[in-house]
């Protein structure tokens, strides 16, 4: 279905705003630059009422997220005033929220989001967890690294929060239940778009819908924002490698009764969990899923960074194991060392894991039940193959001091179809 | 800045220019084109949707000297910048491009202008508009530099002493180069963008450079390429005491210069024989002793980091003569050739070759792709190779019917079933489509038959979008599939390969890439590894 005229017209103009406002700061389209020299007057001539505005934002700023805030206010450069007038603009109910933003956006929101698109996004969000049944439920951490984002990935930064709930209200207002909720949308979704190849960039949710196609994470990105616009908690989850086919794979996790399912975006399957992919997925060496933010509990992480984390949710899909790799270098243990676990995939040996040893000279990675390829060395170098079985702890030494050919035969095997979880 | 030229520049671009009027129309953008662009540029507009009034308004009020600047810019960019040019940032581009050329004078040559400078695009970045907001702040700053190498030196000096480079998280995307320049920060490559969106901004043909993965050395390098008085000359962004340095790249990585990319307009090039001795690496493939052609799953890794990483940007070429195979051009070094095939549980049989590759040589690696498993025991009650394709009569989408036999023919057939909805169907529609229209299976006719779609109006944009040119029926009941054994839509497609008289040859369940080399293989005369 393709969007109606009225649609396409709001479609163009949100983008239109959206594309002027992402590629410079809302303070430097204004007339600030120009007014530059009478400014500066009044910044020196009101000193102290400067300081005293920054003291006031700052005390604005739940303490659990004042570090981080003003971190990222530093960060926005020339585009800081738009973030401080959201922080002071927005409701006090809804201050925390926002704050659980910025503290976690990346720079380049940073530099270029207005105020209006903040508070925006922010009160739709809280609007639509107040109107619907199953959002009201919704835990508040659930809500703040899984519902209120307003990105998923990668995508161009876009005001679409407004537009979907617009559409999806209608249709789902009358569900009690989240899970009918997040299949009617994913029809909606599934009606709108289908499977196409696109460009490298990732489309946002408007070129999507425009295009009437894209790719598996632009169609992911689509339906993850259109089931936050309802209040339903998802995030993107990925496969960065089939392990028994070539390619990887985007969909969506949703947070449904206390645990995460599945949904193929822009299917039209009747129930979660169920999609094309989850056969394979029964095999699958690792699923990465991403929140927004740092989740507290962080027992699952794969890798974890200032701002950011990525959650091992392999065990959602496929019968898990361990592997513990040593790496050692003529009897010693090598702290720091890069370490990878590799699957065969479009014709190569191709990263999946990508870790470093601790000091003990060890890494560990859980995995589904399959054999991997392992390796560790920057110059130096040494690989294995390695067997993983569910609910097992397979062990690797990798010795840097025996130099290993590659000229070699090996099979990587996976449990058969019928065998799976 | 030469006085004047500013005064002509507000001339043609005087500011609050309205847009997006509705005087903009498609028809009369390509109206305005010339004759030999007409249909190419109606159906880039087209790809744009709604915003091809954006596009088309840029046609329309672009000075007609550079008219065919921006249309070149349409034809030439991608789907999702189509979504998001704005006219503003189009005429722009086109604008600056040509006053900066005009205004230094540098003698570029003229077909260095469009790939070079107006080409916008240099990597990831989103498109919006730059040259303006570069050109006033840098070109009084190299207004005295009598050649483009003079003022490159004068904004590598200024980027070594203003930009800072950061890392970032997982989240967002590029970062534009005017949020760059603003916030005198970026990534690495985010750097090397803003330097060339620069150079281009000032007049000096410019394109990034990029090295992606280093042998037995962690990570890869960017770095850009400015061309003045006849050669390109590399500009590293950090190092301008190193500008012009080919030898720069080798010394700081000895005999580890894998594959170096460009840019051209809009395309990926080979530079890598500017930064290092380059060899060749010619790859064959057999099974059971006869060569095949097409074979993909096989490529050439590098140890960096770690792990052994494939490099995905090398440009392999077919070799017709002398066994076939493919070949590739890399930097003096060794590599790790790695071939796989799988079985029937998607397991892979995995084979690795160290290989030298010596300047000025060619380096052959013969590889014995031969399956070292079997095929899995056929489903009892389902269709299988060597067996007959059940009968069924079905309509096409505007109603007409058809039975099986209508579709046997003495060049084989192909028959796809598939459900437009799944990813996997819609994959191996669009590649066997792409194949047919290519001729890469020449010979066989091609039907799909859709699955468990009762909904014309879903089915027909589908086949619309992808340009289907083959017949298509449709299965309302998915009866086929249940024949098949595949019981859910999702586990589609199924591609079926038969002759004249409905035998099964070839019979592939699930997305399988490797499916239309199967039927290719097959089609051969038999001898040369058909049958």
């Amino acid at each position: 279905m393709s969007p109606t005229e009225t649609e396409e017209t709001e479609l163009s103009g949100m983008m239109r705003t959206a594309n002027v406002e992402r590629s410079v700061p809302v303070a430097s389209r204004s007339t600030t630059l120009r007014a530059a020299p009478f400014l500066f007057l009044l910044l020196v001539m009101s000193g102290c009422a400067g300081i005293i505005t920054g003291r006031s934002v700052s005390s604005l700023i739940p303490p659990i997220y004042r570090s981080r805030v003003l971190k990222s206010l530093k960060l926005s450069g020339e585009n800081r005033k738009e973030i401080e007038n959201a922080i002071t603009a927005v409701r006090p109910e809804h201050r925390e929220g926002l704050c659980f933003i910025l503290a976690y956006m990346p720079p380049v929101d940073l530099a270029s989001v207005s105020s209006r698109s903040l508070l925006e996004n922010v009160e739709t969000a809280y609007q639509a967890r107040s109107s619907f049944p199953w959002a009201m439920d919704v835990r508040e951490d659930v809500f703040f690294h899984y519902v209120l984002p307003h990105r998923v990935t990668q995508e161009p930064l876009e005001d679409w929060r407004p537009f979907l709930l617009k559409r999806l209200k209608p249709i789902v207002e009358n569900e009690q239940s989240m899970e009918k909720a997040a299949v009617k949308v994913n029809r909606w979704c599934g009606r709108r778009v289908r499977f196409g190849q696109t460009q490298w960039r990732d489309q946002g949710p408007f070129e999507t819908l425009k295009s009437g196609y894209g790719r598996c994470e632009e169609m992911t990105i689509l339906f993850i924002c259109a089931l936050r616009s309802v209040g339903i908690p998802a995030r993107i989850a990925s496969t960065p490698r089939w392990s028994t086919t070539d390619g990887n794979h985007a969909w969506a996790e949703i947070w449904v009764d206390g645990e995460w399912k599945f949904a193929g975006a822009c299917e039209p399957a009747e129930r979660l969990c169920q999609a094309w992919f989850a056969e394979t997925a029964k095999r699958v060496a690792l699923v990465y899923s991403l929140p927004y933010g740092i989740p507290e509990d962080t027992t699952d992480l794969y890798k974890k960074g200032d701002d950011f984390a990525i959650i091992n949710s392999t065990p959602i899909y496929s019968a898990v194991g361990a592997v513990r790799v040593r790496v050692i270098d003529g009897g010693k243990a090598v702290p720091g060392e890069p370490m990878c676990l590799s699957v065969f995939n479009s014709g190569g040996l191709r990263p999946l894991a990508l870790l470093k040893t601790d000091r003990n000279g060890e890494a560990r990675m859980t995995v589904g039940d399959g054999t991997y390829f392992v390796s560790a060395g920057r110059q130096k170098r040494s690989w294995q193959i390695v067997e993983v079985k569910a609910n097992q702890t397979s062990e690797v030494l990798l010795d840097l001091s025996t130099a290993k050919s590659f000229n070699s035969e090996f099979w990587l095997r996976y449990p058969p179809k019928e065998l799976a979880r | 800045m030469k006085p004047y030229l500013l005064v002509l520049m507000l001339l043609f671009y005087p500011p609050g220019i309205a847009l997006g009027q509705s005087t903009s129309s498609v028809e009369d953008a390509v109206h305005l084109a010339a004759d030999s662009v007409r249909d190419s540029l109606l159906t880039c507009l087209e790809d744009a949707g709604q915003n091809s009034l954006e596009l088309a308004g840029a046609v329309i009020h672009a000075q007609s000297e550079r008219r065919g600047d921006v249309v070149w810019l349409i034809m030439n960019m991608e789907h999702l910048d189509r979504l998001e040019m704005t006219e503003e940032a189009l005429l722009e581009h086109a604008l600056y491009a040509d006053s900066a050329r005009r205004a230094f004078n540098y003698g570029i040559p003229q077909d260095m202008f469009r790939d070079y400078i107006l080409a916008y695009r240099i990597s990831t970045e989103p498109a919006t508009a730059y040259r303006r907001v570069l050109f006033e702040y840098f070109a009084p700053r190299v207004s005295r530099s009598t050649t483009p190498a003079d003022a490159a030196k004068v904004i590598n000096n200024w980027i070594s002493k203003n930009m800072k480079v950061i890392s970032r998280g997982v989240l967002g995307p590029t970062q534009s180069p005017v949020l760059t320049f603003t916030s005198r920060s970026g990534t690495e490559e985010e750097v090397s963008i803003l330097v060339i969106a620069i150079l281009k901004s000032i007049g000096i043909p410019s394109r990034p450079a990029r090295l992606r993965l280093l042998a037995s050395e962690p990570g890869g390098s960017s770095w850009v390429e400015v061309y003045s008085l006849g050669g390109w000359h590399p500009l590293y962004p950090f190092r301008p005491d190193r500008f012009g340095d080919i030898s720069f790249l080798e010394e700081k990585h000895r005999q580890n210069v894998t594959n170096v990319t460009s840019l051209s307009g809009f395309g990926t090039i080979n530079i890598t024989s500017r930064y290092t001795e380059t060899g060749h690496l010619r790859l064959r493939f057999f099974d059971r002793g006869r060569a095949v052609s097409n074979f993909k799953h096989a490529s050439v890794s590098v140890w960096n980091d770690g792990a052994l990483r494939p490099l995905d940007h090398v440009d392999w070429r077919d070799v017709d003569e002398g066994g076939g195979g493919v070949v590739c051009e890399l930097g003096e070094g060794t590599y790790v050739v790695t071939a796989g095939i799988r079985d029937h549980t998607g397991s892979p049989f995995i084979m690795m070759r160290e290989v030298k590759v010596c300047p000025q040589e060619t380096t052959l690696l013969d590889l014995d792709v031969s399956p070292r498993f079997f095929v899995e025991p056929a489903d009892a009650r389902a269709p299988a190779e060597g067996g007959r394709i059940p009968v069924f009569t079905l309509p096409d989408l505007r109603g007409e019917t058809f039975s099986v036999s209508d579709f046997f023919s003495s060049y084989s057939t192909v028959i796809v079933l598939f459900n437009q909805h799944y990813e996997p169907s819609a994959r191996m529609v669009s590649l066997l489509n792409t194949a047919f229209m290519q001729d890469t299976i020449p010979g066989p006719m091609l039907v799909g038959i859709s699955q468990g779609e009762s909904d014309m109006s879903q089915l027909e944009p589908f086949v619309q979008d992808l340009n289907l040119r083959f017949p298509v029926l449709v299965d309302k009941e998915s009866l086929l599939s249940r024949e098949f054994g595949v019981d859910e839509p999702f586990h589609l497609p199924v591609v079926l390969l038969i002759d004249e008289r409905g035998v099964i040859r070839l019979l592939v369940k699930g997305y399988d890439p490797s499916a239309c080399e199967a039927i290719e293989r097959k089609l051969r005369p038999s001898g040369e590894d058909g049958g």
